[in-house]
């Protein structure tokens, strides 16, 4: 696997074109019962709904594009230089975290975590908030790694994680409502900056010690908030600095208050914790499930933060950090079953991982008796699962996405983008877009035989997950925010007629 | 361009002949360019023999050096607590090991699978063979593995290491060895700064130390080159402040500095002619497209602006991979292990040539074949050609793929081409011995003329450790504004700047006061001046309660001190404070000796506050052991290299915030060999309890280190009544107790 290089790439294309063409131009369209889009045509939240499954039921979106040729652009914005933070769509604004790199405001410079807020009609930029990179420096806040949290939109409120390891709740319409909502104290209150409602700070008030980065993406459910602390090693990476600081805490949305915490990893974190909680109802029960620093699943009776079932996603003989991983995959709850794969740091380059059905109607240790099923041949993953009618899209850092049977964990096909995936496989109209670190991104059909529709590059690493909403596909690379829509002129056979060109 | 002068002038030294064979004695070659002269190398091999003079068991993650018929390399020895770094001699023609040389690592961040990081270095001239290990502990071995002298970076000049494990190899110039890194030490050099260190070959005297750029943002490992710019011998390294720095070699005066990415530099600088190849894969600082290859004036001086780049390719991802030089052209793996052709002059891209998916390793270029390897673990032989690029032969390592990866750059000599895998070693080419390296020539430097005058003064030792009453000779070297050696100073003064003692000329005696002392002795001659920094550490035992001390202050003569720790009193009594939460002062361990000393008694009381659910950690330090008390986990911990936990021995101890507790860390080295380093806490005030809490019997044990102490905690941490005593009655048989016994009598 290791031996793989690009020069297969061209030869690869070449002899897939013809089916690709084909495909694109019949465009079989299967009825899509199971997404999770939420059906407001948004994309409010990572994974787009609560139960982070990464499927959209939205249609006509472009399967083909060329951003060197501006096929396809609608509009491009700016980022910072590095881009972690996936874009959300709701309200007819995009926000996505970044870096200061492409700096905004000069009177807020220097290295910065941006959320930045776009029009999402045009791209115009609207608002940010630039926060100051935390003063211990990288064991906390890693140079120039920007916001990686994704916001999660409900109406006017805008919740994120800063890269300063607060939670922070914004007003969407920032100052051009003309108020100054909920805080006043803002440093900065241009029409550009954005308007605080509540901070929680999740260093000073729970005592988290954020390990490289704290990038949590929120969920929520009734009145309550969720996120995950990020608290982890300190830079010795043997030691654990706060281990009375929780891995989840639960927050009123509307205050910013702390409601419930839970630190059942204590000090077994092996490096940091980076994934993010999702909620769903499971066995009747309303779950908030998260992927903790001990390589544990555990779920939680999301109102009262009570623990009904955790899981080790680590095999017994496994050793950190060969073998043993840690969970920065976000879980997805649907039908009742979690999905979720291991992994750790891409730092650490690649290695085996784990990817389980979890069965979260049984109660205490459940590794065994809430394993459904098990699939040992994904490597190392940080992606989060699409599942999409009876089966499962999985991508893992090694450049594989894995596609299997949702109730077997049987695998249908992999398919090698032969560069580190640190994005998601998101399936939008029946179809799988992926995007990987050289840059490519792939879109494939989402059925149990193996079919690549198109492939292209974005110019830098693409680390998001593309999201569709209302007609748009929006795909950030390092440094730069597509919005991709089908224009007139280059559709039908045009279209055909160009991929076959391209051979 | 200047080519063809600059090509005549390099190659009229008979030493670089292109048709003798040469040694390559450090990691970018003979030139520093990564090139050898050498001809009839393999065009194809296999693992299995073809064309495989031999191999052996013998694995790293740095590159080899070749001197005569030795080969040296640095790797690791052992697991867990039997884990070193060690420097091997091979013969060269046989991979026979000769000998090897380990060293333990202490007190540092790095992660064991990062150790042996650098690449040794030789001497032509002495055959002495210079390793730089992750610790910070530079040695100098002879050519039989006899240790020449050594120098504990971390507890003498404060240099950081890191998890990153990220460390410069070493090169060497005529009279000295020069190394880099971060360091925070005292005096003028405690600001945290990427800082090049140049001694004294032979005895490991410190002969300067510059300071030439910003704030470091990283710890790196840019290989230094060095090059004849306009008359004028650069050398030329990538910094950990984004900058890339030329000092004149011989004086570490800064030429110029090219300022180019927010994050540390990794990669070496390519000279050529009066053109200097830089690049990176970081941010840069006029756009928000990472990376960067660009090719800047060499000649030019003080901080280089745009003007001064010749041409430039933003988004180049070049951050680990060094450029080689080909005639006109420079080849470079990105990144993501794709190997590019550009022309050295204009920087258009001649081809490019997928190799793999990740990169660290540079490649070699011999007899116009390129050498490279690639993380993934493949071997590549290629031709380059001026439009593409001819894969003559790639052989995948191993049997596991993957398993046996290639991080560190190959090295041609005596008709072989030797690369190290992280399992092996292997020679390339023909078996037997090889052609010899020509004898050494001294490089013969031009004198400036009786009409040039004198730019700069060097005084030698640039920095020196003291004991009270000890005398010094100092000397005084006079340099020309192109960085050559003009004359000793016949004529100079001398002045004290915070040293008690007697100056007169070229000599210093220190003060025979049992007093600490920390300050500068300023020498003028010709109209220039020079310093040399001392500082007189008594003999022990030493008793230090800051009651003596201005608040506000820090001892001067400890280091890594200043602006992390400061002396404030508290209830009408002095402690000393480590200072709260800010990008220098979370975790801050100082030394206050030489790293000779030994078979000692450090004890301090401690105490710590507790702040969002956290308390921080005290702890004291001394023969390379650190006893902690952890807040958070209740612990008290001997620790002698904290992320290899094999090491440490822990017992559970239950301890308040805001409350004084009194350590005691008693390190012994044994009769048979071994070192005994126990440790004890209790509250302050209570009679000392009989028993040790912890205890650890090390047989690979560290003989000797600088007593010290240690915080870390996002909040302040306290230190009173810091006592070091000598142990008493001596282990019979062991090494007397020394009392700063120094490593280099003047």
């Amino acid at each position: 696997m290791k031996n793989r290089t690009r020069q297969t790439r061209g030869w690869f294309w070449g002899a897939t074109a013809a089916t690709a063409a084909l495909a694109l131009w019949i465009g079989p369209h299967f009825a899509n019962v199971f997404a999770s889009d939420p059906g407001s045509g948004d994309w409010p939240m990572w994974g787009g709904t609560a139960d982070r499954n990464m499927v959209s039921n939205a249609k006509g979106i472009v399967t083909k594009w060329d951003v060197a040729k501006k096929e396809n652009v609608k509009w491009v914005a700016a980022l910072g230089s590095q881009t972690y933070g996936n874009p959300v769509v709701a309200g007819g604004q995009v926000y996505v975290g970044t870096n200061n790199e492409g700096l905004r405001d000069p009177k807020q410079g220097g290295d910065r975590g941006v959320l930045m807020c776009f029009r999402a009609s045009d791209g115009e930029f609207l608002w940010q908030q630039a926060n100051e990179k935390l003063p211990a420096g990288r064991v906390n806040d890693w140079p120039f790694q920007g916001v990686c949290s994704s916001p999660l939109v409900e109406g006017d409120r805008v919740y994120y994680v800063s890269n300063r390891c607060e939670v922070v709740c914004l007003d969407a319409k920032g100052f051009h409502d003309g108020n100054n909502d909920g805080v006043t104290d803002e440093k900065f209150k241009g029409e550009k900056d954005a308007d605080v409602i509540w901070k929680f700070d999740m260093m000073e008030e729970v005592g988290a010690s954020p390990h490289n980065m704290a990038n949590s993406s929120p969920v929520s459910y009734g009145d309550l908030l969720f996120v995950m602390t990020s608290n982890g090693q300190d830079e010795s990476h043997v030691h654990i600095p706060s281990p009375k600081a929780p891995a989840i805490i639960a927050l009123n949305k509307k205050t910013g208050k702390l409601v419930w915490e839970d630190n059942s990893v204590g000090e077994r974190i092996l490096h940091g914790q980076w994934s993010s909680p999702a909620v769903g109802r499971i066995g009747g029960v309303v779950q908030v499930v998260s992927g903790q620093g001990d390589g544990w699943i555990r779920g939680y009776e999301a109102t009262t933060g009570k623990k009904l079932w955790e899981f080790d996603s680590n095999p017994k003989d496994s050793v950190w950090p060969k073998t043993r991983n840690e969970v920065i995959s976000t879980p997805v709850i649907h039908e009742g079953l979690v999905y979720i794969a291991n992994g750790q740091d891409p730092e650490h380059g690649e290695g085996v991982g784990h990817l389980y059905a979890i069965d979260g109607t049984k109660r205490g240790d459940i590794t065994k008796t809430g394993l459904v099923w098990h699939y040992d041949k994904i490597r190392r993953s940080i992606s989060t699962g699409a599942i999409y009618n009876g089966m499962v899209f999985y991508s893992d850092f090694s450049g594989f996405l894995h596609c299997l049977d949702a109730k077997t964990g049987k695998v249908y096909w992999t398919h090698d983008m032969l560069a580190a995936i640190w994005g998601s496989a998101i399936v939008i109209d029946g179809k799988v877009y992926l995007g990987d670190e050289d840059g490519d991104v792939a879109v494939l059909e989402a059925s149990k035989v193996k079919k690549l529709i198109y492939e292209t590059n974005l110019g830098s690493s693409v680390y998001c997950t593309p999201v569709a909403s209302n007609g748009t596909l929006f795909i950030a690379n390092r440094n730069q925010l597509y919005a991709l829509e089908e224009s007139k002129k280059a559709s039908g056979w045009r279209a055909v007629l160009d991929l076959w060109a391209r051979r | 361009m200047q080519k063809p002068v600059f090509l005549l002038f390099l190659f009229a030294s008979p030493a670089l002949s292109p048709l003798i064979a040469g040694d390559w004695t450090d990691y970018r070659g003979p030139q520093r360019n990564g090139v050898s002269q050498e001809k009839d190398l393999p065009s194809s091999w296999s693992p299995s023999g073809e064309n495989l003079a031999w191999k052996a068991p013998i694995g790293g993650r740095s590159a080899p050096v070749i001197h005569g018929n030795s080969l040296y390399l640095m790797n690791t020895v052992g697991k867990g607590s039997t884990l070193q770094e060690r420097v091997m001699c091979l013969n060269a023609d046989t991979g026979q090991v000769r000998w090897e040389h380990r060293m333990n690592v202490y007190l540092s961040d790095v992660p064991p699978h990062r150790a042996a990081w650098a690449s040794p270095a030789v001497d032509p001239e002495t055959g002495n063979v210079y390793a730089f290990g992750v610790g910070g502990l530079l040695v100098a071995l002879d050519r039989s593995g006899k240790l020449v002298w050594q120098r504990s970076m971390v507890e003498e000049q404060g240099l950081v290491t890191t998890h990153g494990g990220r460390t410069a190899s070493p090169v060497v110039h005529g009279d000295l060895v020069i190394v880099g890194g971060v360091s925070t030490g005292w005096g003028e050099l405690s600001r945290a700064a990427h800082r090049i260190f140049a001694l004294d070959k032979r005895t490991g005297q410190f002969v300067w130390i510059s300071t030439p750029g910003g704030r470091p943002f990283d710890t790196t490992y840019s290989p230094p080159t060095i090059a004849d710019v306009d008359g004028v011998k650069l050398f030329v390294v990538g910094g950990g402040d984004g900058a890339v720095h030329a000092l004149k070699v011989l004086t570490g005066e800064p030429a110029w500095k090219f300022e180019m990415t927010k994050r540390g530099v990794n990669t070496g600088v390519l000279v050529y002619g009066r053109n200097a190849i830089v690049s990176h894969s970081e941010e840069n600082l006029d756009t928000s497209e990472m990376g960067l290859l660009a090719s800047v004036d060499a000649t030019a001086r003080g901080a280089l602006t745009a003007k001064d780049v010749k041409w430039k390719i933003p988004g180049f991802q070049g951050g680990y991979s060094n450029a080689i030089l080909d005639g006109d052209r420079i080849f470079q793996v990105d990144n993501g292990a794709n190997l590019f052709a550009f022309d050295f002059h204009t920087g258009k891209q001649l081809w490019k040539q997928n190799l793999g998916t990740i990169q660290k390793a540079s490649p070699v270029l011999a007899d116009g074949k390129i050498y490279v390897g690639t993380e993934n673990g493949k071997f590549f032989i290629l031709k380059p050609h001026q439009d593409h690029c001819e894969i003559l032969d790639s052989d995948e390592l191993g049997t596991v793929p993957g398993k046996e990866q290639i991080l560190a750059s190959g090295a041609v000599a005596r008709g072989r081409v030797y690369f190290i895998s992280t399992e092996n070693i292997y020679a390339l080419g023909r078996k037997g011995a090889g052609p010899a390296a020509p004898p050494y020539k001294p490089e013969t430097a031009r004198a400036p003329g009786s009409d040039v005058s004198p730019a700069h003064l060097q005084v030698i030792p640039a920095e020196v450790i003291l004991r009270p009453g000890e005398s010094i000779r100092l000397r005084a070297r006079l340099f020309d504004a192109k960085g050559r050696f003009h004359s000793e100073a016949a004529a100079f003064e001398s002045k004290l700047e915070g040293l008690k003692g007697a100056v007169q000329g070229v000599n210093f005696a220190a003060s025979a006061d049992k007093e600490p002392q920390a300050g500068v002795i300023r020498v003028s001659a010709a109209g220039l001046t020079g310093t040399a920094r001392v500082r007189v550490v008594p003999p022990l035992p030493w008793a230090e309660d800051f009651e003596t001390l201005a608040a506000g202050t820090a001892p001067r003569y400890w280091v890594n001190t200043q602006g992390k720790y400061v002396v404030r009193e508290i209830e009408r009594k002095k402690v000393l404070v480590k200072l709260a939460d800010n990008a220098f002062t979370k975790r801050a361990r100082v030394f206050m000796g030489p790293g000779t000393m030994s078979n000692y008694t450090v004890e301090c009381d401690v105490s710590a506050t507790e702040r969002r659910r956290q308390m921080g950690d005290a702890g004291v330090v001394g023969q390379r052991y650190q006893l902690a008390l952890f807040g958070n986990h209740q612990r008290l911990e001997l620790q002698s290299w904290q992320p290899e936990t094999e090491r440490t021995a822990l017992v559970d101890f239950s301890w308040k915030k805001d409350t004084w507790y009194h350590l005691k860390l008693q390190v012994e080295n044994l009769p048979d060999g071994k070192v005994r380093a126990r440790g004890k806490a209790w509250p302050a005030g209570d009679p000392e309890p009989g028993k040790w809490l912890v205890e650890r019997v090390d047989a690979l044990g560290n003989k000797e280190g600088s007593p010290g102490i240690y915080a870390d905690a996002p909040f302040e941490v306290f230190f009173d009544n810091f006592k070091v005593t000598a142990n008493a009655p001596p282990a019979p048989g062991a090494k007397p107790a020394t009392s700063a016994r120094l490593e280099h009598k003047q």
